[in-house]
């Protein structure tokens, strides 16, 4: 009875251990990359994880509207390089790579933002 | 106690696993009520508006709250945006010449607020800019350099003092039909101090983000209870955050700039036209500064501040803002150098690389 007891015990902290130990296990593992999701009209229309990326790519993209911008990627950032836009911000804004400052065009209604990536101690930039 | 092997009676191994299994139920049953976040975005009033909420209510709950923060930001644009034909604004610059005119609460509030900083910076900040704001055209595909005659109309005009307000009518009267109202610069502020109070009033929320574009409205502080730590731009970089010039950790306060690094056209010499206009000179404000950041605890306030000081200048600029309560300045030169007033000065946190070009506020920081 003794050793039986013993035996149970031991096969409980073990599983336990290998339960805990698998939960934290998961959530560092899935960890989010380092996502830019590029909306159109309020919809996603593509994602790119930054931290794959080696070598540089361009795309465009064309508004509904009747706009477009065109998009670079680079290993870790990406920017809007040119674009129809009058007011032209989304280009004046350079490269983002944190989720900190989203690249916006109004006229076009793309707004890219990014997740995950590597933190930062700052929680918001004012601009 | 004696550590022999019998000692392990069935007994005892229920009561360990017990433990155990109590821990366990504590340890998820914690995890219920962790912090959730919620993070929305939107375009409204010209710009992009992002909301994040911390809290320990349903997710249903907290995303209602969100949306309903994103709701009241709609809610400022159809009253404000001088874009639209359908607007508030829209209607009185159409008609308070003619007449008085009867406007809501936002409005009658904003503008009110409005006409106390035009009067109190004498002019360097000013709603009734409409007008040259649109010849200029800044941010739309018209933009251009006017030439002086179609500028001096409009110069040295002094307008806001021909807005006349009534209290108990609630209505606007403009004593001429010479110019119009343009509020950009100041409803973004107004409409995060509204979200906020929305936020906290309504649905209890007691730690978010509030950020219009750049400007960012703190609610309480961080999920674990830290302060924010909010970075101010680089003008040169303005986006890269890696770049800040400066940082400071705060707590519900909020932070304003004024910059002229993002809404600006190039003419074909590559001379910039930043998107300030100076209502004295009719051009955009030239006073040597990228950017101002207010720091303070109404963010409408703060918006009209940072307008006002990044048209005043440095100098002038610092000494408005030690002469009101509640509100803080930091002031970067289009030489780089920065400054800011006694109240922030020794809690701002220099980033590294633009120690060298700011000894004066390095020696500041070092005596924390």
């Amino acid at each position: 009875m003794t050793k039986k007891a013993k035996i149970c015990l031991i096969i409980t902290v073990l599983l336990l251990a290998v339960g805990v130990g698998s939960i934290f296990a998961l959530r560092f593992f899935s960890r989010e990359g380092h996502i830019a999701s590029v909306y159109q009209h309020g919809q996603c229309i593509r994602t790119i994880d930054l931290s794959q990326v080696r070598e540089p790519f361009e795309f465009t993209v064309t508004s509904d509207l009747g706009g477009s911008n065109t998009i670079r990627v680079e290993p870790g950032r990406i920017a809007v390089i040119d674009a129809t836009c009058p007011d032209k911000i989304c280009v004046h804004t350079g490269y983002i790579s944190t989720s900190l400052s989203p690249i916006t065009c109004l006229p076009n209604e793309l707004v890219i933002e990014i997740s995950g990536g590597e933190s930062t101690s700052l929680d918001a930039v004012v601009q | 106690m004696k550590r022999t092997p019998h000692k392990f009676s069935g007994r005892t191994a229920l009561i360990c696993v017990l433990v155990i299994l109590v821990a366990c139920t504590a340890f998820f049953s914690n995890r219920n009520q962790q912090m959730r976040e919620a993070n929305v975005s939107d375009v409204a009033l010209g710009t992009l508006v992002n909301v994040r909420l911390y809290s320990q209510i349903p997710q249903g709950a907290l995303n209602s709250a969100a949306n309903a923060a994103l709701g009241r930001a709609r809610e400022l644009e159809d009253i404000f945006s001088v874009y639209s034909e359908d607007s508030e604004i829209t209607y009185v610059n159409q008609n308070a010449a003619a007449g008085p005119v009867h406007v809501s609460d936002d409005f009658y509030a904003v503008l009110e607020r409005s006409l106390y900083f035009a009067q109190l910076t004498d002019g360097a900040f000013d709603p009734t800019l409409g007008r040259l704001i649109q010849l200029w055209g800044i941010g739309t595909e018209n933009a251009r350099v006017p030439s002086e005659s179609e500028i001096s109309p409009f110069v040295g005009k002094k307008n806001y003092e021909h807005v006349i307000l009534d209290e108990e009518e609630h209505t606007v009267y403009f004593e001429n039909s010479d110019f119009s109202l343009d509020l950009g610069g100041i409803v973004k502020g107004y409409a995060a101090d509204e979200i906020k109070k929305l936020l906290m009033e309504e649905y209890d929320i007691a730690s978010g983000l509030i950020n219009l574009g750049g400007n960012i409205m703190t609610i309480g502080s961080r999920p674990d209870g830290q302060p924010w730590t909010l970075g101010i731009a680089d003008p040169k970089n303005p986006q890269d955050s890696s770049q800040t010039v400066a940082s400071m950790a705060v707590t519900d306060k909020t932070f304003v700039t004024s910059g002229d690094y993002q809404r600006y056209f190039e003419d074909e010499n590559g001379n910039r036209y930043h998107h300030i206009l100076d209502g004295s000179t009719g051009y955009p404000a030239d006073t040597h500064l990228s950017s101002v950041t207010i720091i303070g605890n109404t963010s409408m306030d703060a918006d009209a501040l940072s307008t006002a000081c990044f048209v005043l200048g440095e100098e002038k600029g610092m000494e408005l803002l030690e002469s009101l309560d509640g509100f803080d300045g930091v002031f970067i030169g289009s030489d780089g150098h920065l400054s800011a007033t006694e109240g922030v000065s020794g809690q701002l946190q220099m980033t590294e690389t633009q120690s060298e070009t700011q000894a004066e506020i390095q020696t500041e920081t070092q005596e924390e």
